[in-house]
């Protein structure tokens, strides 16, 4: 096992193996909310995203050896929650093979718009009205992180397709905050 | 509002997107655990051992089903909450009256179990997790939290059957769609 990885989560990693709940316990609230809003953020259901939370974390307590701490222990539980809550929209959800699509030509800005709850919760509202795949897509890389070939890997599809569907997604997003709330414009 | 703007407030606000929703945090733990419950995650013993141990667990569970098959209604009672907590039997009673009442209006005798086998397969396991652990009650220290999530399986259940009916829905809409191209 690569040992390089904090003394903290080791010390949780190392808990976890010796089936310690109390270190189950540390580990769940630590990345609890995190896990949570992945998943909303990919099935766009709270009642759907609270089972698969559920999921994630019994599948890693169980796996808890597989964790070799190559990544952080974070980026571990957050790549089990991604893969049950796509396993989750494929399978219950109307979830439609994803298609390359033309890309436009976008305009540049910087951002102004200062930090604030509010927004955040507009654009959250409105991301969770995006068709499945489109949603997940821009989850994963807008919000999660992940880059186009890596998405292209988990979704198996190919890295154009990842990176046009990601325009589009974004291109709804952006008529859905227009439409819905034109106020956000006057932010910029 | 510009894409770059969109994709910057998302970035520079990350942190903010995973506080949006309050889960119910104490609800999922107690889910948690209640799958982890007896489930040891290493297995020090050999592949032999192992496979003896499963065995023992088919024939066990075979000769359960045995009795359990050829039991009158009365003594499948064991299996319900009420039997060990007699307060709980309206409440109970009112959980099984829907599922009860949903099984039957999905027809769910006559539906075809290979077409939605993830679903049947999802009932068939909570089902006998649900019975696994009401058969523990007994010798379970606590039995006020084990008793509240067996109460939350019905909820669950109910979640189950409504996703086959979307499920049915959509298999319809397929096969109109079908009937529609060649005709």
């Amino acid at each position: 096992m690569n040992t390089f990885y904090k003394s903290e989560e080791r010390l949780l990693v190392n808990g976890c193996l010796k089936q310690d709940r109390l270190a189950q316990k540390q580990l769940y609230e630590k990345y609890v909310h995190a896990v949570f809003h992945t998943c909303l953020r990919i099935c766009g259901q709270e009642t759907h995203a609270e089972d698969i939370t559920q999921e994630v974390f019994v599948r890693a307590f169980n796996r808890i050896d597989s964790f070799k701490g190559e990544s952080s222990l974070g980026a571990w539980i957050k790549q089990i929650a991604v893969h049950a809550s796509l396993n989750h929209v494929k399978r219950y959800q109307n979830w439609l093979p994803l298609t390359e699509v033309p890309t436009l030509k976008e305009q540049v800005g910087e951002s102004t718009i200062p930090p604030s709850e509010w927004s955040v919760h507009i654009i959250h509202n409105a991301i969770q009205k995006l068709p499945p795949g489109s949603r997940a897509v821009l989850s994963l890389y807008l919000i999660e992180g992940y880059q186009h070939k890596e998405i292209a890997q988990i979704l198996g599809i190919s890295e154009s397709t990842s990176k046009s569907q990601y325009h589009r997604a974004k291109r709804l997003l952006q008529a859905q905050l227009k439409t819905n709330h034109p106020f956000l414009l006057d932010m910029i | 509002m510009q894409p770059k703007s969109l994709e910057s407030f998302v970035r520079h606000n990350r942190d903010a997107f995973d506080k949006v929703v309050s889960p119910p945090t104490q609800r999922i733990w107690q889910q948690v655990i209640s799958h982890q419950k007896d489930k040891p995650n290493q297995y020090p013993w050999g592949n032999k051992q192992i496979l003896g141990i499963a065995a023992t667990l088919i024939f066990l569970i075979s000769l359960g089903l045995w009795f359990s098959l050829n039991q009158s209604p009365q003594q499948n009672n064991q299996f319900l909450i009420s039997s060990y907590f007699p307060e709980l039997a309206q409440q109970e009673h009112n959980y099984i009256q829907m599922v009860n009442l949903r099984k039957t209006s999905l027809q769910i005798d006559h539906l075809d179990k290979k077409i939605y086998s993830d679903v049947f397969q999802e009932l068939k396991e909570l089902e006998s997790i649900q019975k696994t652990y009401l058969a523990d009650i007994p010798s379970y220290q606590e039995q006020t939290v084990l008793v509240e999530t067996l109460m939350k399986y019905y909820e669950q259940k109910l979640r189950i059957l409504e996703r086959l009916a979307y499920e049915i829905e959509k298999q319809q809409i397929y096969e109109n769609r079908t009937l529609e191209y060649f005709n």
